[in-house]
Formats: structure tokens, C-alpha cells, sequence
């Protein structure tokens, strides 16, 4: 009796200070899930929160938009996040952001779906893809300190910061740093190693990725979604991979489905100006590749 | 099936409470039934190889004790002779065997022989250890052979130690397992707050730090001097709250049902040399080499040249029981050669440190400390690197040691990673320095209470609840 009392008063506060955000991660997870109506919607890692801006997508488009990427995330939580949001509003556009190692071997991005804990209470939907982390996750949830497990750090961070955080802009957070030359030429000495070194290996691909992809393409082919799929720029040229023609090969059997590889796209690659670190734009770098895609969306 | 799984959680009540409710007749094959089941949970298979060693160390113990001259010896070496062929086949065959087509390749030769496609057994190192020292105690007259084969094969599998020790002696383990265990809620209580302990081991610490070594250790080319320091740091304390936090929970399971397991760690990073080290550092093992090995091989009593090849051997049969690479070996002979060092310099030592005050002292306990924190987090590169280049990879890149380093997942990752490591070694401070400040013992019940429910819920707070395998379970 105490322990369960004890988890219900846990639970309560850490669900008011999680809750109680109103910048950084947390807040953007809470805002996507129960307010984001936009027609034009973005999913896919911290790479699309960070190369796609939402001021000159929606101005130049006239749509609202709304970026719903987050840091680390992979396939299984962009699908998870589409159930959620489609529930509310239908867009007319969606982007989404891949990269180049989601349909390889990786049980994180499994894990990674943890993130979604705080919200199976309100959106029982998510149940589906919370049973990915572990047999008995949905049993755990009986806890309501659980839901909250390694957000406690984070979220007293952000309160205390609040006035600090980058704000984002409808979902979108710039990257304002620059690649030096110097770590321009670090990242091409190691991708090289690295490689050399994936060459030798046998990738085998994640089947169950590969059904979250389809599940994600249905879906939006089933209500008619224009859909653009996007590998978006690399500072270096990445070379062609089993999974990136994997991914290549599904989007075009999708009729409502546009891909687009930026990998080996000279106007971004070695441009280590555009670049605030080995995988990400910066905000200069968002907003040519942003206008890019304006003109891709018009075409 | 792992300890940090729930599937376990259902087993471990299911398996405690059946056996109290149970006659005290029966609780043997129930242990026994519910070992196997805990072990088929990983490869169901292995469990034949299991079989076949408890039946060889079963028969070759009633052998050994009716045995009388030399037919004795000649029983125990066939007994170690299978015990030994097991590992040696499934452990050491194929490294044996490119170690063969390396030399082979050298003398513009073909090794013919063919590689084994097999999955090493869980915990075999462990159980086949176990297993042979019956047969060495029952050989020394220092235990009867056991004529019941159920308890017998349970003392080979008694689930809470099955698959990563503690290596357990006979004269320990079987009487208790002959005796009548009423149930105790000291016992229980006492069980339970050491498994809740194991739990923080593993699941806040090193299940955390694991997150940060795992994004460093196999991409060595990608990582600076910095990031190599934190990460070998990070990997010292994984490992050491990976193992003892198994070890905590194994034992404090086996407490519940009223069984005594012996410690296997005791704070070994407080540890002032190297020797001081390895009292404190899987006890099981290193006792059992201490046992079955060193002291056979002439202990201390032989000249001094004499104990430091002894003490050579030993590492480098500790790190080959580790695993069958290069990388165990040259962790074994490192160790080896600090114990040397440490034989050497500890007279000198000891002279000095009669000259200090107890502010000297206590600056050079810290220094001494240090150091061999230092030398041992050195080692583990070479047992955590996926390869022997990558080890050299990430050594030679401390040669960038200044640079800022990967803080891995971001901030929050890392944050989490300092808070873990901050709070074992607070609480591991006062169970060194003032072992009578226990607070999960505490004779104030609220005090008492309050502690343990704290630490369940920094468990259920700060623990990563998707983490892999334990570590040794390899071995």
C-alpha cells in the first residue's frame, strides 16, 4: 500500500512537471500529439527538425505547417506519431525525413519508442507501439511513476531553463554553429574508415522497419496524402547502400509518393558552411534545402 | 532468461513461494525443475551439455571417494579431462584453429581443418569451474561425494548462480542444500534489499553507462583521447555494477529461500594495489585459481622468481578463461605483470608509509587508489575492445587526450550517466568507511522503510529498463 501510494504521488508530480513544459523536447512531443492541425506536416529525426523551416515552408507554400521531428528517433515512432496526429487532422502534405541507416539492424530505434510512455495514458493507440519495447511494457504502465522513467533530469532542466531554450518555430530549432574546415576534414578521414570498414559487413535489414515504412506509405496513400520522401543532405557523399535503395524502392511503388535523394547532391555536399555538425544543416543550410523543397512541393 | 527481465520477476515469486508452500521433500526437484526451465529460457539445447557434465562429475565423485591409490588420480584427471574438453571444444576450438591457419598462412601451408558453427553455452566457464571443484574436493578428502543425484545436479545448477557464479565451493553449497530452510523474513528481508541493490547496479549504472561505452567502444577511429578516458572509466564502473549487481541479486535470491552464497565483491575500485584488487574482485573466481591453481603450482612457499611466474600463469589462465581472443590474454597478463610490480614495491612501500601522518596517509591511500583505478580501467580496454586493433586504436588516440569530449545522446545521457556514478560510489563511500551507518538495516523502521522505497523508486526512475545481457553471461 505505501509503495502504490508513493508511485501515485511520483507519478503525479513528475506528470505535472512533464506536462508543465513549455519549451525543449517534452513540450514539442506534448504540442505535436495534442495540438499540431497543420497541412503540412514533418516527421522524421532530429535531422528533419533541424533542415526543414517552417517559416519559408509556410510562406512560400501558404500552408501552415508543423514539424514534428525529434532527436533520435526512427520509423516506428514516426508512425506512431501519424496515428496520433491523423486522429485529430488530415494535411494535405507530408514530409518524410529518412536517413540513411533506417532500415538497418538497430533495436534502439525500438527502445527510443519509450518517449511515447507519458501519452498511452490519453492516447491508447500508442499501446501498439509501446508492446515494442518489451513483452510486459503495457503491464509496467500500472506504474504511473514508469511512464516518467529518465525524463526526470530533462524535464528539471528545461523548467529551470526555460527562459534559456532555443525556441523553436512551429516545431523547427535551428542549428546556428558552423563546420570548421578542420573537422570538415576529421569527418571525411573517419567516414572513410568507417567505410572501409562497412564494406566488409553484412547488413542485414530490419524487416520489421521495413513494415513500419509500408504501414507509414499506406497510410498516407489510404487518405490520399501527397507524400514526399526525403533522404536529406550529408556533408559528405554517402555511398549507395542496400537499405538506401530499399528505401528508394518502396517510396516508388507508391503512386502519391515523391523521392528525393540528397545524399550525393553537389550543391550541399563538402559545403561545410551549410553544416553545424557531421549530420545536421545549419540554419543556413535549412534554408536553402527548405526552398529547394518549396520548389520540389510546387513542381 | 535474464534477471533484469520481468519474465524473471514472475519466475523468481513463482519459484519462492511454491517453494515454501512446498513439502521440504519435494523442494529440491522443484529448485531443480525451475533450474532447468531458467537455463532452457536461453538455448534449450545446452542444456545437454549441462546434463552430460553433472552425470560425468556425478559418477566420477562416487568413483573417486570409493577409489583407493592411484586409480583416484587417474579418475580425477578423466573427470577434469571431460570437464575441460568441454570448454575446450566449445570455447577455445576455433580460436585454437585460427591460430593454426594463422601459422599455416605463415609457412604457405593450408589448414584444413574445418571451423565449428556453434553458440558458446551460457555461463560455461561458470558451471564447468563449479562442477570441477567437487571433483577436486571429493579427490582431497575434503568432501563426501554426493549420492543424490537431484541435489547434486542442483548444486551444478541452482538457478540464482547457474549462469555467472558466484563459483560456488561443495563443502558450502550442498549442505545446505541437504538442510530444511524454514522461512524467515530475515532472510526474506534481507534477500530482497540485496537484489533491490543488484537492481540499481545494474539497471541504474551500468545499463546506463553501457548506452555511452556501446556509442564509443566499436568505432575506436572516431573517438578522441577524451572520450576514450570516459568511456574506459565508464566501462570500469559497467562492468564492476553489471557482474556484482548479478552477483547481488543471485545472492540475495538465493537468501530468500534461506541459502548462504558466498560474497563475490566487495567494493573493489576502494581497492590500495593490485592485490588488494583481486580480494575484492570476483572472490569466486579468483580463490578458486587461488585454490586449484597458484597454490598447487608451489602458492608463496617457493622462491620469489618462482611466485611471479606462478602469478603470470594464473592471470593468463584467468584471462583465457574469460574468453578464447588475444584481448583476454594480454588483459590477464597485464594484471599479472601489476601483481608483479606490486610484489616487488610493496617492501619499499611499507617503510615509507610508516613515515606518514594520518593527513599523509590518507592523501597517499588516495594516490595508491588512483593509480590502481588507473592501471586497472587501462586493462579493461583490451577486454571490452571488439578486436586487438581496435584496443590499440583507442590507445593510441589518447594521444588527443585535451579535445572536448563526446558527451554521447546529448547532455541528458550523460547527465544520467554522472548522477548513476555519483550515487554508487556515495553509497558505496559509507558501506567502506562507516559500515555501521546502514540505513537499509536502519533500527528505525521509518528510517528503514524510507530508505528502501527511495532506492526502488531511483530504480524506477532513473534505471534503463531495456538494457541487454549481463556481461559475463559470455564467459
Amino acid at each position: 500500500m505505501v509503495i502504490l501510494a508513493v508511485d501515485r504521488i511520483f507519478g503525479f508530480a513528475l506528470d505535472k512537471l512533464y506536462f508543465g513544459l513549455k519549451t525543449g523536447q517534452f513540450a514539442q512531443n506534448t504540442y505535436a500529439f495534442d495540438k499540431a492541425s497543420p497541412n503540412l506536416l514533418i516527421f522524421g529525426s532530429s535531422r528533419a527538425l533541424r533542415h526543414y523551416s517552417t517559416p519559408i515552408l509556410s510562406n512560400q507554400l501558404d500552408l501552415s505547417v508543423y514539424n514534428a521531428g525529434r532527436d533520435g528517433q526512427f520509423l516506428p515512432y514516426y508512425c506512431a506519431s501519424l496515428d496520433v496526429i491523423l486522429e485529430r487532422k488530415i494535411p494535405k502534405i507530408i514530409i518524410l525525413d529518412v536517413n540513411i541507416w533506417e532500415l538497418g539492424p538497430n533495436e534502439s530505434k525500438y527502445f527510443k519508442l519509450a518517449s511515447l510512455l507519458p501519452y498511452v495514458g490519453k492516447y491508447p493507440i500508442l499501446e501498439k507501439y509501446t508492446a515494442e519495447i518489451s513483452t510486459f511494457e503495457n503491464l509496467k504502465l500500472w506504474s504511473k511513476t514508469y511512464p516518467y522513467n529518465s525524463t526526470l533530469l530533462i524535464s528539471v532542466y528545461d523548467h529551470l531553463n526555460s527562459a534559456k531554450l532555443p525556441q523553436d518555430d512551429r516545431g523547427y530549432t535551428p542549428l546556428v554553429r558552423n563546420v570548421s574546415k578542420k573537422e570538415y576534414l576529421h569527418y571525411k578521414e573517419t567516414q572513410e574508415i568507417y567505410n572501409q570498414k562497412r564494406a566488409k559487413q553484412t547488413i542485414k535489414i530490419d524487416e520489421k522497419a521495413i513494415k513500419y515504412y509500408r504501414q507509414f506509405l499506406n497510410k498516407t496513400a489510404s487518405l490520399n496524402i501527397k507524400t514526399l520522401v526525403i533522404i536529406s543532405p550529408t556533408i559528405l557523399k554517402e555511398p549507395n547502400s542496400q537499405e538506401k535503395t530499399l528505401l528508394e524502392r518502396i517510396a516508388k511503388e507508391y503512386k502519391n509518393v515523391t523521392f528525393l535523394d540528397y545524399t550525393n547532391n553537389p550543391q550541399y555536399n563538402n559545403k561545410f558552411n551549410l553544416f553545424a555538425d557531421e549530420f545536421h544543416l545549419n540554419k543556413e543550410g535549412a534554408e536553402l534545402f527548405s526552398k529547394d523543397i518549396v520548389q520540389k512541393v510546387i513542381n | 532468461m535474464l534477471f533484469n527481465s520481468f519474465d524473471f520477476v514472475f519466475f523468481y515469486i513463482i519459484v519462492t513461494i511454491l517453494y515454501y508452500v512446498l513439502p521440504y521433500k519435494n523442494r529440491w526437484f522443484l529448485l531443480l525443475a525451475a533450474s532447468c526451465y531458467f537455463y532452457m529460457a536461453f538455448v534449450p539445447l545446452y542444456i545437454l551439455i549441462l546434463g552430460f557434465t553433472i552425470v560425468v562429475d556425478y559418477f566420477a565423485g562416487i568413483y573417486i571417494e570409493n577409489a583407493i591409490g592411484k586409480r583416484r588420480k587417474i579418475l580425477l584427471i578423466c573427470s577434469l579431462i571431460a570437464n575441460i574438453g568441454i570448454l575446450a571444444v566449445f570455447k577455445y576450438y576455433n580460436f585454437i584453429n585460427d591460430n593454426i591457419s594463422l601459422l599455416a598462412t605463415n609457412l604457405n601451408l593450408t589448414n584444413q581443418i574445418p571451423y565449428l558453427n556453434i553458440l558458446l553455452p551460457i555461463g560455461l566457464s561458470f558451471h564447468t569451474f563449479q562442477a570441477m571443484s567437487y571433483t577436486i574436493e571429493v579427490y582431497r578428502g575434503n568432501q563426501k561425494a554426493e549420492k543424490h543425484f537431484g541435489i547434486y545436479s542442483l548444486y551444478v545448477m541452482f538457478y540464482p548462480q547457474l549462469v555467472a557464479g558466484p563459483i560456488e565451493r561443495p563443502q558450502n553449497i550442498l549442505t545446505q542444500l541437504h538442510a530444511k530452510h524454514q522461512f524467515s523474513y530475515t532472510n526474506l528481508s534481507a534477500g530482497l534489499k540485496q537484489m533491490a541493490w543488484g537492481f540499481f547496479k545494474k539497471l541504474v549504472v551500468a545499463d546506463r553507462l553501457s548506452i555511452y561505452v556501446e556509442s564509443v567502444y566499436p568505432n575506436p577511429e572516431l573517438h578522441n583521447g577524451s572520450t576514450v578516458v570516459i568511456s574506459s572509466l565508464f566501462f570500469a564502473i559497467q562492468i564492476y555494477c553489471d557482474f556484482s549487481g548479478y552477483s547481488d541479486i543471485a545472492i540475495g535470491a538465493a537468501k530468500t529461500m534461506g541459502y548462504d552464497l558466498m560474497t563475490n565483491f566487495k567494493r573493489p575500485y576502494f581497492a590500495k594495489s593490485i592485490s588488494d584488487f583481486w580480494n575484492r574482485w570476483h572472490i569466486s573466481l579468483s580463490t578458486w585459481f587461488k585454490d586449484y591453481l597458484y597454490i598447487p603450482l608451489g602458492g608463496n612457499r617457493v622462491k620469489l622468481s618462482r611466485r611471479f611466474v606462478n602469478l603470470f600463469i594464473v592471470f593468463i589462465v584467468s584471462g583465457l578463461w574469460h574468453g578464447a581472443s588475444y584481448n583476454f590474454i594480454i588483459w590477464g597478463a597485464l594484471h599479472g605483470v601489476y601483481q608483479v610490480i606490486g610484489l616487488i614495491i610493496k617492501p619499499h612501500l611499507g617503510n615509507l608509509e610508516q613515515n606518514f601522518n594520518y593527513f599523509f596517509l590518507s592523501i597517499w591511500n588516495f594516490l595508491k587508489g588512483s593509480i590502481v583505478l588507473s592501471a586497472v580501467t587501462f586493462a579493461w580496454i583490451f577486454f571490452r575492445a571488439d578486436t586487438l586493433t581496435d584496443a590499440f586504436t583507442l590507445i593510441s588516440n589518447l594521444n588527443s587526450f585535451g579535445k572536448m569530449p563526446f558527451l554521447g545522446n546529448g547532455i541528458n545521457q550523460f547527465g544520467h550517466c554522472i548522477i548513476a556514478i555519483v550515487l554508487l560510489f556515495t553509497i558505496e563511500y559509507f558501506m567502506e568507511f562507516k559500515p555501521n551507518f546502514k540505513l537499509l538495516n536502519h533500527s528505525n523502521a521509518v528510517v528503514r522503510w524510507g530508505t528502501t522505497i527511495t532506492l526502488l523508486f531511483i530504480i524506477l526512475i532513473f534505471g534503463v529498463f531495456n538494457g541487454g545481457q549481463f556481461i559475463y553471461f559470455q564467459f
